[in-house]
């Protein structure tokens, strides 16, 4: 559809190094996918040694320790952005490792599968298991793969900053994926066109667009005859380093907002809570609202001893997050115009609100890409977002007679 | 610290029903100035007439029917106010009054208040007034006679309205200055040409107006000008004088911005903004008042689900319309 707008919103990332977290004493390492008792494979009282194996789900990541210490505990708990889940909870003690070994045997096709699954990788652009994206990207026959460094999130700046500072990794792991998926093109994917004089000798995609950037750029590409994919810059930096047998157990996250005094891209081992990653930034005791993720589909905490899952980009604390009245639509059609994919939300709204749903005039609901910018610019706060969802289901389900 | 749990996105809103309120509330203060000047303060006690009637109304009726202090919005004031611009400023202050109660008791509250209304109350307010007494809605006074008293019921300089010398086929002879500046005889915000077009830019650059409606409702209505004019003058004059003169300016500009009446689709919104042009210039023509705005609006406004519809299962098809 022509005049699409987007939503526009004041970056105001953080441009600094990547630093490392000092690792605290206990870590709550979520398990996450281990519901079943055999794939959880720590047990109260085990000792473990860092990149040793918690759990090993069938259809999820598997979990690794970051740090040699004791499994105090294994707890069900719940974990933002993951929902409820098992977490181990490990207390720091000696310095054991796992001895680290690369992956062989097989084609290289086989083994970046092997190394993807087996170091528990997940992908931070959808928050998916990298193996399974990488089956996806296969089966999608892209022929483009992207280190994704687009940010369109008003507050986070990792997938920046690790693609300023892990470039060699990231570009062996865009290689090694491109080789699994069979994209002929590797390149990286970019918010503004200044930015790329930094990656030479990588072929350069701009999104230089308003919120969903992501979404506008694939669009674009689309048009022009390309089937293009994105890929989170840690998932691929982690590949690489999986290549050589070592887990993905540290993650990168942007901890920033207003209610954080000096906002920073801090490096932090799996497990890591809220609050150790919010007071090594200086943490407003005016702050009224944390959440993890990016800002359109994170998850609010109210209790900051949660774990930051590995895949959460940034933690943002903010003073007076804007106050959601919910009053009738007022039939502006900002959502319609500001979604990539052409959905009319306030039609969904409007077919929802009545007593029988035909799910036939739900017109393209399963093409939303959850990204939540009808929801964002609503006028009358309505959440559209959510309505497409539920019309989606509603449509997939099929029990609507 | 107090933490809070709420659901995603957390992106702020760049604009919310009540700062659009706001900026249409704005706009139309800013309508004031000029007959303030000309016709004294008498235009603002009309105004405030018909906004503090509508605000009764509203919190009234809110609390008595939903327990709620009113709609909670400015919607209530904004009906107000643009019921007020499309009155004369001789107008007795009972009839502001009556229009607006009209309008939030009959059209608003019992669709469902704010959002929910198919037919712009402002709009059938005056068309009530107009319906009940034209002779009251008519009497323009001349800006040249000086201010008005404050009493309701005044004597007054009655002034020939340019609408009125058109419909008898007459050319009205306004220089080109006062045509721009509102200063001839005329409803209370409907005159001053740069003043609603500044108004239009605010709201535009303020991104609480959507431009398509307002540009083709002006584009057939020009259109419509210059190809069946009224007068036998050449077509650049009668666009200038169907444009300028009478409320269609200020019809483009808030009864076609309004959100909730028109349609919500950007192709439905090109057809209303047409159809209802057509209408007022047809009304224009053949109709019996000098002004007709309201009812075009309202007419069109009836066709707003239909327009939509169509675009809808034109889309449905295949069509790819916007």
């Amino acid at each position: 559809m022509p005049f699409l707008r987007g939503y526009r919103f004041e970056y105001h990332g953080a441009d600094g190094p990547i630093e490392d977290l000092p690792i605290p004493e206990t870590l709550c390492v979520p398990m996450p996918g281990a519901e079943e008792s055999y794939a959880r494979i720590a047990a109260q009282g085990d000792l473990v040694a860092a990149g040793q194996v918690l759990s090993a789900p069938k259809y999820a990541a598997a979990a690794h320790a970051p740090v040699s210490g004791v499994v105090e505990a294994v707890e069900f708990r719940q974990i933002p952005g993951c929902g409820h889940v098992w977490a181990a909870v490990l207390r720091r003690e000696g310095s054991r490792a796992v001895r680290t070994k690369a992956v062989t045997g097989g084609g290289l096709e086989e083994r970046v599968l092997c190394a993807a699954a087996e170091a528990g990788i997940v992908d931070e652009i959808t928050g998916r298991p990298l193996y399974q994206e990488l089956y996806r990207l296969r089966r999608r026959e892209v022929s483009l793969l992207l280190a994704c460094g687009i940010e369109d999130d008003p507050w986070c700046s990792s997938a920046r900053a690790v693609l300023r500072e892990r470039l060699g990794d990231v570009g062996e792991g865009l290689r090694l994926a491109a080789s699994f998926c069979g994209a002929e093109e590797l390149g990286i994917a970019l918010s503004t066109r200044e930015e790329a004089a930094a990656y030479p000798g990588f072929r350069v995609e701009t999104a230089n667009a308003p919120y969903p950037a992501k979404a506008f750029l694939l669009r674009r590409l689309r048009k022009s005859g390309v089937s293009a994919s994105l890929i989170g810059p840690q998932a691929l930096a982690a590949l690489c380093r999986a290549m050589k047998g070592e887990a993905q157990t540290f993650g990168v996250a942007t901890v920033a907002g207003d209610a954080v005094r000096t906002a920073k891209n801090l490096r932090f081992p799996a497990g890591t809570s809220v609050r150790e990653l919010l007071s090594r930034c200086g943490l407003s005791e005016d702050a009224s609202l944390v959440y993890v993720g990016p800002a359109a589909q994170g998850s609010a905490v109210t209790d900051l001893d949660a774990p930051v899952p590995l895949h959460a980009r940034c933690v943002t604390a903010l003073l007076h997050p804007q106050r959601k009245r919910a009053v009738a639509c007022i039939g502006c059609g900002r959502c319609a115009r500001v979604c990539p994919q052409g959905i009319l939300p306030w039609e969904i709204h409007e077919a929802l609100r009545k007593s029988s749903v035909d799910p036939f005039l739900l017109l393209g609901v399963q093409n939303c890409i959850n990204c939540a910018a009808c929801t964002a610019v609503c006028p009358a706060g309505l959440p559209l977002s959510a309505e497409v969802a539920r019309a989606a289901a509603i449509r997939k389900s099929g029990d609507f007679f | 610290m107090k933490l809070r749990a709420c659901a995603a996105p957390f992106l702020y809103r760049e604009k919310t029903v009540f700062s659009m309120q706001g900026d249409a509330l704005f706009a139309l203060l800013a309508l004031l100035v000029l007959p303030c000047v000309q016709y004294g303060p008498r235009v603002l006690l009309a105004a405030l007439a018909a906004c503090a009637s509508c605000a009764v109304c509203d919190i009234v009726t809110g609390l008595l029917v939903k327990r709620s202090f009113g709609s909670g919005d400015l919607s209530s004031l904004v009906t107000g106010l643009t019921v007020a611009m499309l009155l004369p400023p001789t107008v007795p202050y009972w009839l502001p009054a009556l229009a607006g109660a009209f309008a939030i008791l009959a059209v608003k509250l019992p669709f469902g208040a704010t959002g929910n209304n198919l037919f712009n109350p402002a709009a059938a307010g005056v068309a009530f007034a107009t319906v009940c007494r034209p002779d009251l809605v008519f009497a323009y006074a001349d800006p040249a006679a000086g201010r008005l008293s404050l009493e309701s019921e005044i004597s007054f300089t009655a002034g020939t309205s340019p609408g009125s010398i058109l419909a008898k086929g007459l050319m009205p002879s306004i220089l080109p200055r006062d045509l721009l500046w509102g200063v001839f005889p005329g409803a209370i915000g409907c005159t001053g040409a740069l003043v609603l077009g500044a108004a239009a830019i605010f709201l535009l650059a303020r991104r609480s107006l959507r431009w398509e409606t307002m540009v083709c409702f002006l584009v057939t209505a020009a259109v419509a000008a210059a190809l069946f004019p009224r007068i036998p003058t050449t077509a650049l004059t009668s666009v200038k004088y169907e444009l300028l003169t009478g409320s269609l300016l200020f019809a483009a500009v808030f009864l076609c911005g309004d959100p909730v009446t028109t349609p919500r689709t950007f192709t439905g919104r090109c057809c209303f903004g047409a159809l209802a042009a057509a209408l007022l210039m047809a009304m224009r023509h053949v109709g019996a008042y000098e002004q007709g705005a309201c009812f075009a609006i309202l007419l069109a406004n009836a066709f707003s689900p239909v327009l939509d519809g169509a675009v809808l299962s034109a889309r449905m098809k295949g069509v790819r319309l916007p």
